[in-house]
């Protein structure tokens, strides 16, 4: 597997294992990074720093990972992910947060669960399951707008829709994600 | 009240965001790629950040120099110092050195220091750490600040060692690439392939719009092949015979939708065998391709594959062995079907090959065992440096650290490691071990014997100034001379040294 063959690179030829690393998973760390940088304000230079740390940290937390946890591709995201938040925790600037139907936040009801971890924790996995058992296509749309920060735009091209397309079906995911998840 | 799906999607554990990025992607041009290679590279230690502001180009600072060199010449009084500079900037070219950033009378003053071997001047240690970052020269990455004027020395030994052009040329007969020929975009059209014998051209073909990337030397003749990154087009596969006909060019990416081509064995027909690895989302697959003399497919198949890279593949019985990285080899048959796997395995090490070769019948496989926790030990290292790693491990006992102790160290943690197989064996056996060393080339001299060349670790070094978590040391290359009984006929010393990086 792809994953094998990056670690034992990395492990003997940590230059090269380096560049097919970066060759494969830049475009998606930069753009993890950039979706919670670019909207605060942050230099392409300070993304690129922030991406290019993230490599490095994936490199130096190689004795760390464990492949059977999830694959590099999704490690190097929460490592930048991490990386993102303590970035914008520097500035001491709180992220912002978008409104409900037309950027995906979602109204809860009862107490106010984000005093509450667990409930939060229960939260993500429902909203884990919710997304993979919509179609390939919708979760693709929904991972790329609300993680990747997409517009309907590059969305539209990555996936070979239009943009109507993609809006509609954003519209329509949203509304089964919140049936399944019990909120109207 | 609300919450934000943004904000849920960072709080997602690992476990549920793999669940939800198949096929997800994202995007960067080129040349914030090449940043971000240049600088996560930078922060392990391995080259130089990349800036994202242009500068002065090397050439334009080195021909405004010459211009200023001119100007001076004018002027009678300027001639003795004019002469002095021209010397310096031509010792900068020779050594490639670069004089960005310093004053004309600091290029003198660099000059002389390196050429007296004082290395007392402020910006000497600096110049040589720039070119030393210039060059990738491993290891070094260096604070000139903190260097002594022997720790500078030796930073300017390790660049004229890395001088291409002071190393001696190859002996014996030997492939090469004696030229490439660039378009106006640098875009390469072509590759020279030469045979040579010492530095006699025996002969050379010339491999139209072809960006050689690997040469694979054949019993008769060679194979040249273009191995492309992943999903592009470009991935070919030449064929040329001893006396330097081009047989065939065929085009793997059409044909077999591979992108990386790994091995490629001649075959007994004058056809060639070739193993390409095909990446993809879906999971990746070794692609086999069996080629008549004249580059017809004759053969063709597809393993699904989740191993590592394939790195060599050799002949075993009517069928073939491929060696899978860390600790796999497969097994194939002659339509390239899998029949089999073996792990390479010894008791507590952890090995990994670094030649293969086929003698009297039988697949020898050369390579190194670490023991287990080596690895981890590695990490750590990496992460914490060299000196609490080694703390940890010894209990506070290593600061600072002694060259003897790191060779103890670094003999403890390798073992030069021969494996044999053959059609009958169940799993590679260990047929020669041998603690405190590497195993590296395997050689079939043509009066039959199997040399294998093991190193083993004499010095081993730990360099404060250095921030790249290895120590380097140097082995004594000693080979290993066996019959085809498999008797051991000699051990030689080779009167070579070799470079060994621990950690």
């Amino acid at each position: 597997m792809r994953d094998e063959k990056l670690l034992h690179m990395l492990s003997s030829d940590p230059e090269r294992g380096m560049g097919e690393l970066i060759s494969a998973y830049s475009g998606l760390v930069y753009s993890v990074i950039r979706a919670r940088l670019g909207r605060n304000a942050f230099s392409e230079a300070d993304i690129e720093d922030c991406a290019a740390e993230t490599f490095a940290e994936f490199y130096f937390s190689l004795g760390s990972f464990d492949p059977k946890r999830c694959s590099i591709k999704t490690w190097l995201c929460v490592l930048a992910g991490n990386n993102a938040k303590d970035a914008l925790r520097k500035r001491k600037r709180a992220p912002e947060t978008l409104s409900i139907d037309e950027e995906g936040s979602i109204e809860l009801p009862g107490p106010d669960f984000t005093e509450d971890e667990a409930l939060k924790r229960a939260l993500c996995a429902e909203l884990t399951e919710a997304i993979s058992s919509l179609n390939d296509t919708d979760r693709q749309i929904i991972v790329r707008k609300f993680y990747l920060g997409q517009s309907s735009a590059q969305i539209a091209e990555k996936l070979s829709l239009t943009v109507s397309n993609v809006d509609t079906r954003t519209h329509r995911a949203i509304k089964k994600l919140k049936e399944r998840l019990g909120v109207i | 009240m609300k919450t934000d799906i943004k904000e849920l999607f960072d709080k997602l554990d690992p476990g549920e965001l793999e669940m939800l990025l198949d096929g997800i992607d994202g995007d960067c041009d080129e040349l914030t790629r090449e940043r971000i290679r240049k600088n996560a590279l930078a922060r392990i230690g391995r080259g130089k950040p990349e800036r994202r502001n242009g500068r002065f180009s090397r050439r334009a600072l080195i021909i405004a120099a010459a211009v200023v060199i001119a100007l001076c010449a004018c002027g009678c009084a300027y001639v003795a110092e004019a002469r002095e500079y021209n010397r310096a900037m031509a010792f900068f070219e020779e050594h490639d050195i670069t004089a960005e950033g310093l004053t004309r009378a600091e290029i003198k003053a660099v000059y002389r220091d390196i050429k007296t071997e004082s290395f007392t001047y402020g910006r000497t240690a600096e110049v040589i750490a720039h070119s030393l970052f210039e060059k990738r020269v491993r290891g070094y990455e260096i604070d000139p600040e903190l260097m002594s004027p022997v720790e500078a020395k030796r930073m300017w030994d390790a660049l004229l060692e890395s001088d291409p052009d002071r190393t001696s040329g190859a002996e014996g007969v030997h492939y090469s690439i004696t030229g490439s020929e660039t378009d106006l975009l640098m875009n390469i059209t072509a590759n020279t392939v030469s045979k040579l014998d010492g530095e006699e051209v025996l002969w050379s073909a010339r491999l139209d719009a072809f960006g050689l990337t690997r040469l694979f030397p054949l019993a008769d003749g060679a194979a040249a092949a273009e191995c492309s990154a992943a999903r592009t087009d470009r991935l070919k596969l030449a064929l040329i015979d001893g006396g330097g006909s081009i047989l065939f060019v065929q085009d793997l990416k059409k044909e077999l939708g591979a992108d990386e081509i790994c091995s490629v064995l001649g075959e007994p027909d004058g056809g060639a065998s070739a193993f390409a690895l095909s990446r993809s989302d879906a999971g990746n697959s070794v692609i086999f391709a069996r080629y008549s003399r004249t580059g017809e497919l004759i053969k063709n198949n597809e393993i699904a594959w989740k191993n590592a890279f394939p790195s060599f593949a050799v002949h075993m019985g009517k069928g073939y062995l491929l060696y899978a990285g860390m600790n796999d080899v497969v097994l194939l048959d002659a339509d390239g079907i899998p029949t089999g796997t073996m792990q390479i395995e010894t008791e507590g090490m952890y090995c990994s090959i670094w030649d293969i070769a086929v003698y009297n019948g039988r697949i020898w496989l050369s390579g190194v065992g670490n023991p287990e926790g080596y690895l981890n030990l590695q990490t750590y290292c990496a992460k914490y440096g060299i000196i609490k790693a080694l703390n940890e491990r010894y209990g506070e006992v290593m600061t600072p650290v002694s060259s003897d102790e790191l060779v103890n160290a670094a003999r403890e943690w390798h073992t030069g490691l021969l494996f044999v197989i053959d059609e009958n064996s169940k799993a590679p056996e260990v047929f020669c071990s041998v603690p405190g060393a590497l195993g590296r080339k395997l050689t079939v001299t043509d009066d039959g014997r199997l040399l294998w060349e093991c190193e083993s670790i004499v010095t081993m070094d730990y360099v404060p100034y250095r921030n790249a978590y290895s120590f380097d040391g140097k082995t004594q290359i000693m080979e290993y001379a066996f019959s085809e009984g498999g008797e051991l006929i000699s051990v030689t010393d080779t009167g070579r040294m070799g470079i060994c990086t621990a950690m």
